[in-house]
């Protein structure tokens, strides 16, 4: 047990990250140039990174140290959305900044970066603290995992864990054979698989709304809910990843992970505390009560489209078949609508709709609860007036929460009118979000898995998804054709509509 | 719109301006404005206050914690008066338009005592009330510690008084009545955490007992924040168990009156802060790190200090540390 810090401060200082080493497998690649490097940059301005905190990039690439540096430091300056460029800052991070050139496959690597790591625990005190990052392709991840195991870095002085990114497995098989390999170096504990979405801001606010409030709990229950709904639409088409996209799909590449993630923070029971496996326990139960679909439910309750030409802000745009590097005959489903049901006692009944889809009118990600109607209407007015209530949890771009309900309108008679009251997290908390990376890499350093997904929750996703995928995939199946810039096919209208619902438009 | 001193006159006045928010200029209903409020905070002006310079601060304040704003300035006017405004901003890539609404109190110099019998029914109900207090005269009038007496927490800054040790005194004593914060302790936020993280690493944990010299150098006449330093410095050392020399240089010829380096030296290490222009430098057993230093600015500062809306221990116990402080 170490000794406590005297001079701690929590009310006003962060949570603090230990000293620690992170190697980057794929450090030239895009994911790292957008998204890690400008996150680790924001969290060194933000003194949140320990002073010795060292960076090992690790990509085929020939660079020197230097090399690396300049590169790393032209993507904080080219992707950095919200802060400035601090020369002083940067320079001090840059220190900590070291590349290994190299092939994932060659096991010279990792003795290379097995040194390296050494020096850096020796000169910078990381106490032997690493954080592995595999920011390559999926095919790479049980290679260097065990490359990783071979050279003896999955144990040392200090803590090791190991960061995936999705695709976690292209199905429960494969999930299942990935997950084996990184055991046999990494236990379950020290493997962190990342899914940005829970690293949102408003994703981990479901859980202070849901659990931090007395009120709304009663009614969060299939007596008051009538349905929920889930949309994450993109605006953009496949932007040049058409080639990667037609092999995954809308429904592997959105809904497995991230809405399903989603839906079961919504869903979840509350958790006894707020630590990481009480937490995820409660994610994954929900998941496996997610009613698996027989082929003929899938039928009745999914819908697959996929976008055509159309018109957006006044210009054409490609449909899919006619995206750069898509076979012009791929059946990829760019949109994907489902009606899944929860076998438990709170929600049993009621459906929970989630779609995602590519080229939709606009980007927003948002989730609706609609209650039930009063059992009674005792006031006059047009049906669409006299609308149940609603609750919305904004997700993205404008994150926030508001509730519909009908009040009175001036005047004389009993007019009723849906009112809003809404909660706008840049309003009410001006200062700025961290972007979902700095929240997740900040909590892997630290230790916090709460936001990461475990294996049972992987292999829980794919088996709601697998039997869909199943019938999609049959060659008698035909993704529904939509225009792009539209909400989908129509079909996806008519799912809804053969439950009394319509899809809430965003 | 200037109106009596009446709380009912100013709540009726500030409901009208917020029906107007919501009409667009023709008279129809428009989208209406996000009203936004979470706290009330009561800023006592100091006497002859730019209330341009107190506005703008305010101006950047409020979009991290909107609330409802009660500016009071004494010696403004000969009879106690009060204007209704809304403060308003577009957050960036939002529809609409956030709003939080904003009273100016006017009084006489020897008002306080009709301001604070007004404030009670116009604060928002249910949320905590702060006082900002920006200029010492007011807190010598009799009823400041009714005021006082209103709010949640009151925050001062005693570096803005002319001697530290009065000024540490001074804000001792008000903390023996209600929770107080100083923004001459908020400057030292970027040191403290750095100091503290120092002894977060595995190498270091442990080891602040080992410290027998702490060295504090200030520019100018030592401020408030070094006497804050010190004394944190101390007792959290004391708490450690250390046995320590206390030593603080001002070097007076030094330009602005500010915080320069903080050394902590043990046997077998030394931790080096330092500033530099506008950023932070800590040296440790070979290595260096280079932060940021947030402005010194006063939106900053107090948004920090509305971050903490109940006692802050750690404060406290340094206040007392510092009250008690020896230093030649």
């Amino acid at each position: 047990m170490p000794e406590a810090n005297p001079f701690a401060d929590p009310l006003r200082f962060q949570r603090r990250v230990p000293e620690c080493a992170m190697v980057i497998f794929g450090a030239t690649g895009d994911l790292n140039r957008r998204k890690l490097m400008p996150a680790l940059y924001r969290l060194a301005y933000d003194r949140r990174l320990p002073a010795g905190f060292s960076v090992v990039g690790v990509s085929r690439s020939q660079l020197s140290d230097d090399d690396f540096r300049n590169r790393m430091c032209q993507a904080v300056k080219d992707f950095s959305e919200d802060t400035a460029f601090d020369a002083d800052v940067w320079n001090s991070f840059s220190r900590g900044l070291f590349y290994v050139p190299g092939d994932v496959a060659d096991p010279g690597l990792y003795q290379r970066i097995c040194a390296k790591l050494g020096e850096i625990e020796q000169k910078r005190q990381t106490g032997g603290n690493v954080l592995f990052y595999l920011s390559v392709q999926p095919s790479y991840y049980a290679r260097a995992a065990a490359g990783i195991g071979e050279s003896g870095m999955a144990r040392g002085n200090g803590w090791r864990r190991l960061v995936v990114e999705k695709p976690f497995g292209h199905d429960l098989a494969s999930a299942r054979e990935l997950s084996a390999e990184l055991h046999q170096v990494f236990p379950e504990n020290e493997i962190y698989r990342i899914d940005h979405y829970l690293g949102k801001e408003t994703v981990q606010n479901i859980l202070a709304f849901r659990f931090g409030n007395g009120i709304f709990e009663p009614v969060w229950n299939r007596r008051y809910v009538n349905h929920v709904q889930i949309t994450a639409a993109e605006s953009i088409g496949v932007e040049g990843r058409g080639s990667y996209y037609q092999e995954t799909g809308a429904l592997a590449d959105m809904i497995q992970n991230h809405l399903l993630q989603v839906m079961a923070t919504i869903a979840m029971e509350p958790s006894a505390s707020f630590q990481a496996d009480s937490v995820r326990d409660e994610r994954s139960k929900l998941l496996r009560s997610i009613r698996p679909m027989t082929p003929g439910q899938v039928v009745e309750n999914t819908v697959a489209g996929q976008y055509g030409p159309g018109r957006i802000g006044g210009k054409e745009v490609p449909g899919f078949r006619q995206e750069q590097g898509v076979d012009p005959r791929a059946r990829t489903d760019t949109f994907a609508a489902v009606a899944l049901f929860v076998d438990n006692w709170r929600w049993a009944g009621v459906p929970f709709y989630l779609r995602t889809g590519k080229r939709l009118p606009k980007q927003v990600t948002e989730i609706s609860v609609h209650f039930h109607s009063p059992p009674l209407r005792i006031f006059d007015g047009e049906a669409d007036e006299l609308t149940p209530n609603l609750l919305i949890v904004r997700i993205q771009p404008e994150e926030g929460i508001s509730l519909r309900f009908l009040s009175k309108r001036p005047g004389r008679g009993m007019k009723l009118r849906p009112v809003s009251m809404d909660f706008n997290y840049g309003s009410s908390f001006g200062e700025r979000s961290p972007s979902a990376y700095e929240t997740l890499l900040l909590d892997a350093m630290i230790g916090d898995a709460t936001l990461y997904t475990r294996q049972d929750m992987v292999e829980a996703s794919w088996q709601v998804v697998e039997p869909i995928e199943t019938v999609w995939r049959d060659d008698r199946h035909e993704p529904a054709p939509y225009e792009a810039g539209s909400w989908g096919p129509a079909q996806a209208d008519e799912m809804l509509a053969r439950r009394g619902h319509v899809w809430r438009q965003p | 719109m200037s109106t009596a001193l009446v709380p009912d006159k100013i709540l009726r006045d500030l409901s009208k301006m917020w029906a107007s928010l919501a009409h667009s200029e023709g008279g129809a209903p428009s989208g209406g404005v996000l009203r936004a409020c979470s706290l009330t905070l009561v800023v006592l002006a100091a006497p002859g206050e730019d209330p341009v310079a107190l506005s703008e601060i305010l101006a950047a304040l409020m979009p991290m914690h909107p609330a409802q704003a009660i500016v009071v300035r004494l010696g403004g006017s000969d009879t106690p008066a009060a204007e209704v405004t809304a403060r308003c901003w577009m957050s960036f890539g939002q529809r609409r338009q956030v709003c939080s609404e904003e009273v100016e109190i006017t009084a006489p110099e020897n008002g306080l005592d009709d301001v604070v019998t007004a404030l009670s029914p116009i604060v928002a109900p249910d949320l905590p009330v702060i006082l900002w207090c920006r200029g010492e005269q007011a807190m010598e009038a009799a009823s400041f510690g009714r005021l006082a007496s209103l709010a949640t927490r009151v925050v001062v800054d005693a570096s803005q008084w002319p001697d530290a040790k009065p000024a540490i005194q001074r804000v001792y004593d008000l903390a023996r009545h209600a929770h107080v914060g100083d923004l001459a302790w908020t400057r030292l936020t970027p040191w403290r955490e750095m100091i503290s993280e120092v002894f977060e690493n595995t190498n270091y944990a442990g080891r602040a007992s080992e410290i027998v010299r702490i060295h504090v150098v200030c520019a100018g006449k030592a401020p408030v924040e070094a006497y804050y330093m010190a004394a944190w410095l101390s007792d959290s050392l004391t708490q450690a168990g250390a046995h320590f020399e206390l030593q603080m240089e001002a070097d007076e010829t030094g330009g602005m009156r500010q915080l320069q380096q903080v050394e902590l030296f043990a046997g077998a290490f030394t931790v080096k802060l330092m500033r530099l222009r506008d950023t932070l430098a800590i040296e440790m057993d070979g290595v260096s790190r280079c932060i940021n230093l947030p402005q010194s600015r006063d939106d900053l500062l107090m948004s920090e200090e509305l971050d903490i809306l109940r006692a802050d221990p750690v404060f406290e116990r340094t206040l007392q540390a510092a009250a008690r402080l020896r230093i030649e």
